[in-house]
């Protein structure tokens, strides 16, 4: 696989574009904050996360989501790049291969309160929520018709939708794809994960042997992904590749990983092989990381097998957990890395944790290799990984 | 571009039937959504022989679900309003995450390769089905378990319930490169936003096996059993013998060759031989499957089989048509072997259309029928087994409605099963050739045509059934007379000529004038090859040896040459099948 990555756009707690990301990706006081007025939650003040910036968010419409509103800035800025406008993508076969959680939940909670309160009220949340899917609201927005999927695996979505948005092009279903996750967010994750008992109330700790849970983040991640002969036709410039997919489930329990992280572990050497690459070539692994015991532990056990010596870095320490656009933005964020040939230090890791054996970068790292692993686990035991090649990899 | 093709498919919209697949403790804590979705999956691995158990390395799965676990979402939602978030239930939580059928159906059927959850309102399915391909193009994976599953939500249930298609929908495909003789086409018709998995479920119709493996084998083994039984003493030893090659074990040559026969004609294969033992299962199998049809042949008066041929069409125009007459039925208890038409349709066919559970029974008079029927089961019966039941002053629990077929109800048995208790008893007119035509409820009483018939008469008399949507067409076996429109009363059997030595002579004829002997108390007449040949039971009080000589000097006396049955068989009881039906000997 070689999809070539001719845009691409990025919305989180760290800014709302690539440059705002890059300037703030290796600044060390990135923390997250508490929630305001988003949605009123009983833990609003005790658990942290991390929020899209307010003079951002000012800028949705009133009548779409915040995942979508994400997803549509990501969107905009990465055809910016790739030089890309509505009107061209008209004579092509286009795709869109979106992931997220929220935005294809029935999370109207305020919706839900009146009308199980028999409260009269407009239907209409219902009537859009019966014909939304984020993916085809994409193509309205870009007024194109074309293939279409919205991606479900939980926090695994966003790196499941740039996959087989690769794949589609390179089995010739597509000349370009759209692909990425948006997620916002939401009383619903949000109180689900705390009643889980894997929210934390501090900054999360990716690999710290004292790690005791996630803090959630919001955003969108966004790859144009192009055929090699679309990108020659119209003289684009790749600005990085997609090299190898896998995708492999736990088939183990709803809400732990595999002890052995047995299905991370299929994903990783399945996307390896599709690459044509081996561990030496690879310059980091951008690692799922959630700062959970079990995450981590199983994502440890995979790496020291498979990928020993490759530098771990943990950008949830600095976006928070983005759920369906988790994997979306750390994309994102890993090419931007091996663009600009360094490496973030995972933040706020204080104490090795010997049963993970896992040190993660704990400086901003140069790098020179030109491709980097990043990997998502989900709930239900999903996992995915996909291998990017950056703009100089040939 | 690499055709995709379906090598098994099947759909749900209840659960009834999972314990098949899994014990019920197993289950406990899952949910009827995810139960209806397995049941489906299994049921399409199962198709394609493929382990439950196993490890599937190479098999994808891919969920479509335009909605996902709507109603554990709502759960949670409850959860928090009812109690405040602090008091959120974290199990509806994880129970109501998107990909929760992909986590359910990964850990029950131990999937371990490459699985994914799409959700796409309406399009879910359509959309799906292109990351399938591309999957099988990547050589992610040898097969890929598509399925659609969606339940209705709550909210919508109720503001749009009026419109939509209600419950839980769920279907599965295995999908491959493989050649099979089903390609997969995609069917646009049945788009629906409201309940999205309506679309798969409904091609899913299209795909599915005409039989499920397991019903194809116990239509084999039903007819095996029927064979034995029928020839050995310990019928209970042939009814508790569940696997097929152990029962052909059983017979000795000559009734195996007469098996084989038997089930050439039922399962419309060409050739079985002995030497093919251990294959004879899947052949016959494979055969009905392939041929999607089953052969409800008759031995006939003549003792010569005649084919009695159902498509799949036929089938499903029969069973379509008799289901009105069971709306309040909870569950079917059968003692009718499935090879038979009638147990086909209301012991397999009705069951599976109505999603009904199926008890099987064999046809023997134990005591404990009292403790084996409940409130509310259809018991498909025969008369025969009826009369068993009321010699051992049998009382039927309160709500059972008693289905009875293959030979004529005789008026006092009727009677005597709605005086033991039956809530309902239904008799179905009908023959192999037909399956189903009619029905009553009472002694006596005209039949009512069954709704799928249409029919031509001469005077009052019917002279020819015919299908409404299938070329299935037959002359009825009795004289039956019009009693106004679609309703009808059975006269007496017709007595179909036979040729012996070039001249037409007439068995039932034959038979009511041997009746008319004193000494003789029945007596069946039917074609012994160039001859006729009959089978004689005597009276209780004639003396055997005296009556005998009697009788061989009525026949001459009162029969033609042709007439003459070439050999007399007398016996104790007429030779019948152990359901009542009568059979060579």
């Amino acid at each position: 696989m070689k999809t070539a990555i001719s845009g691409f756009g990025c919305v989180c707690s760290l800014g709302g574009s690539v440059e705002e990301i890059s300037r703030r990706l290796f600044d060390e006081s990135v923390k997250p904050s508490y929630l305001k007025d988003r949605f009123k939650s009983s833990f609003s003040q005790q658990y942290p996360v991390f929020q899209v910036p307010e003079d951002i968010l000012r800028q949705k419409d009133e009548y779409e989501s915040y995942s979508f509103f994400f997803l549509r800035k990501a969107l905009t800025e990465a055809m910016d790049k790739a030089g890309i406008k509505k009107s061209h993508l008209k004579q092509l076969k286009v795709g869109v291969c979106i992931g997220t959680s929220v935005d294809a939940s029935f999370n109207c909670f305020d919706f839900y309160k009146d009308w199980r309160d028999d409260i009269k009220m407009s239907l209409d949340p219902l009537d859009k929520y019966i014909k939304y899917s984020v993916s085809d609201e994409v193509l309205n927005f870009l007024g194109v018709k074309g293939l279409s999927q919205t991606v479900v695996t939980a926090c695994a979505s966003g790196t499941d939708a740039i996959g087989i948005g690769a794949q589609w092009i390179e089995n010739g279903f597509c000349d370009i794809v759209i692909a990425g996750g948006a997620d916002e967010l939401n009383l619903i994750p949000f109180t689900g994960f705390i009643k889980l008992m894997i929210a934390s109330k501090n900054h999360c700790k990716p690999f710290d042997k004292n790690r005791d849970g996630i803090n959630l983040g919001e955003g969108a991640g966004v790859f144009i992904l192009e055929s090699q002969s679309s990108l020659k036709k119209r003289n684009g410039k790749k600005m990085g590749s997609v090299l190898g997919y896998g995708n492999a489930c736990d088939g183990y329990h709803a809400t732990a990983p595999e002890p052995e992280g047995r299905g991370l572990r299929k994903a990783v050497n399945f996307a390896m092989k599709q690459a044509g690459i081996n561990k030496e070539e690879i310059s980091f692994i951008n690692a799922h990381a959630t700062g959970t015991l079990d995450n981590d532990a199983a994502e440890a056990k995979v790496f020291n097998d498979l990928l020993k010596g490759v530098p771990v870095t943990a950008t949830k320490s600095r976006t928070g957990h983005a759920l369906g656009a988790a994997g979306a933005i750390e994309a994102c964020i890993s090419l931007i890395c091996l663009n600009v040939r360094k490496v973030p230090k995972t933040n706020n890791f204080d104490t090795v944790d010997e049963k993970l054996n896992v040190i993660p970068v704990l400086a901003n790292l140069n790098i020179d290799k030109k491709i980097a692993i990043s990997d998502s686990l989900a709930f239900g035991g999903c996992n995915a990984c996909i291998i990017l090649g950056g703009k100089d990899y040939e | 571009m690499n055709k995709l093709y379906v090598k098994s498919s099947a759909f749900a919209d209840k659960s009834n039937g999972i314990e098949e697949f899994y014990e019920t403790k197993k289950l406990r804590r899952v949910d009827n959504f995810i139960k209806v979705v397995l049941f489906a999956a299994a049921k399409t691995l199962y198709e394609a022989e493929i382990s439950l158990e196993s490890e599937k390395e190479d098999i994808g799965l891919i969920i479509a679900t335009g909605r996902g676990p709507v109603k554990q979402t709502c759960n949670f939602m409850d959860s928090i309003i009812d109690g405040g978030d602090v008091l959120a239930s974290p199990l509806a939580f994880s129970s109501s995450v998107h990909n929760c059928i992909e986590t359910a159906l990964s850990i029950l059927l131990n999937f371990r390769g490459s699985c994914l959850t799409v959700s796409q309102g309406g399009g879910s399915f359509e959309s799906a089905v292109n990351t399938a391909k591309s999957w099988l193009l990547s050589q992610r994976c040898k097969y890929v378990l598509l399925g659609a599953a969606d339940e209705i939500h709550p909210v919508i249930d109720k503001e749009y319930g009026h419109k939509i298609y209600g419950g839980i929908h769920a279907a599965f495909f295995l999908l491959t490169f493989e050649e099979t003789e089903n390609e997969f086409v995609f069917d646009e018709l049945f788009k629906d936003d409201f309940n999205p998995s309506i679309q798969a479920f409904e091609l899913a119709k299209k795909y599915s096996s005409f039989l499920n493996k397991k019903d194809a084998r116990r239509v084999v083994a039903d007819y095996i059993k029927t064979y034995l039984a029928g020839k050995q003493k310990d019928v209970f030893a042939v009814f508790e013998n569940q696997r097929i090659k152990d029962m052909l074990k059983e017979a000795d040559k000559s009734e195996k060759e007469k098996i084989f026969v038997g089930l050439k004609l039922l399962c419309s294969v060409n050739e079985i031989s002995d030497a093919e033992n251990k294959d004879i299962e899947s052949v016959c199998i494979e055969s009905i499957k392939k041929s999607k049809q089953i052969n409800f042949f008759t031995s006939g008066s003549t003792g010569i089989p005649k084919s009695c041929i159902h498509s799949q069409d036929m089938i499903k125009e029969e069973t379509d048509g008799v289901a009105f007459l069971f709306n309040k039925i909870k569950r079917i208890v059968s003692t009718v072997p499935s090879h038979h038409s009638y147990g086909f349709i209301f012991g397999l066919q009705v069951p599976k259309l109505m999603n009904l559970t199926v008890v099987y029974k064999p046809p023997i008079p134990f005591p404990e029928w009292n403790e084996i029927l409940q409130e509310g089961d259809l018991f498909v019966t025969f008369p025969l087994f009826l009369k068993y039941l009321i010699d051992i002053n049998f009382r039927f629990p309160k709500g059972i409605t008693v289905l009875t077929s293959t030979s004529p109800c005789p008026d006092t048995v009727f009677e005597e099963i709605y005086a033991r208790g039956a809530q309902r008893v239904i008799e179905i007119y009908g023959s192999s050739e037909t399956g189903a035509i009619g029905f009553r409820e009472s002694a006596g009483a005209p039949f009512f045509l069954l709704p799928f018939w249409n029919y031509e008469e001469r005077g009052s008399e019917i002279t020819e059934v015919f299908r409404k949507k299938t070329p299935l067409k037959s002359e009825l076996p009795d004289i039956v007379r019009t009693k106004g429109e679609r309703v009808f009363s059975v006269m007496e059997r017709k007595d179909h000529a036979v040729k012996i030595a070039g001249i037409n002579v007439y068995p039932l004829k034959i038979e009511k004038i041997l009746k008319k002997h004193t000494d003789v108390k029945d007596v069946v007449v039917r074609s012994g090859g160039d001859r006729l040949k009959a089978f004689i039971v005597l009276r209780d009080d004639a003396d055997e040896k005296t009556a005998k000589k009697s009788i061989r000097d009525y026949i001459h006396s009162v029969l033609t040459a042709h007439e003459i049955p070439k050999n007399i068989t007398f016996g104790a009881r007429l030779p019948i099948t152990p359901f009542g039906k009568k059979t060579d000997w």
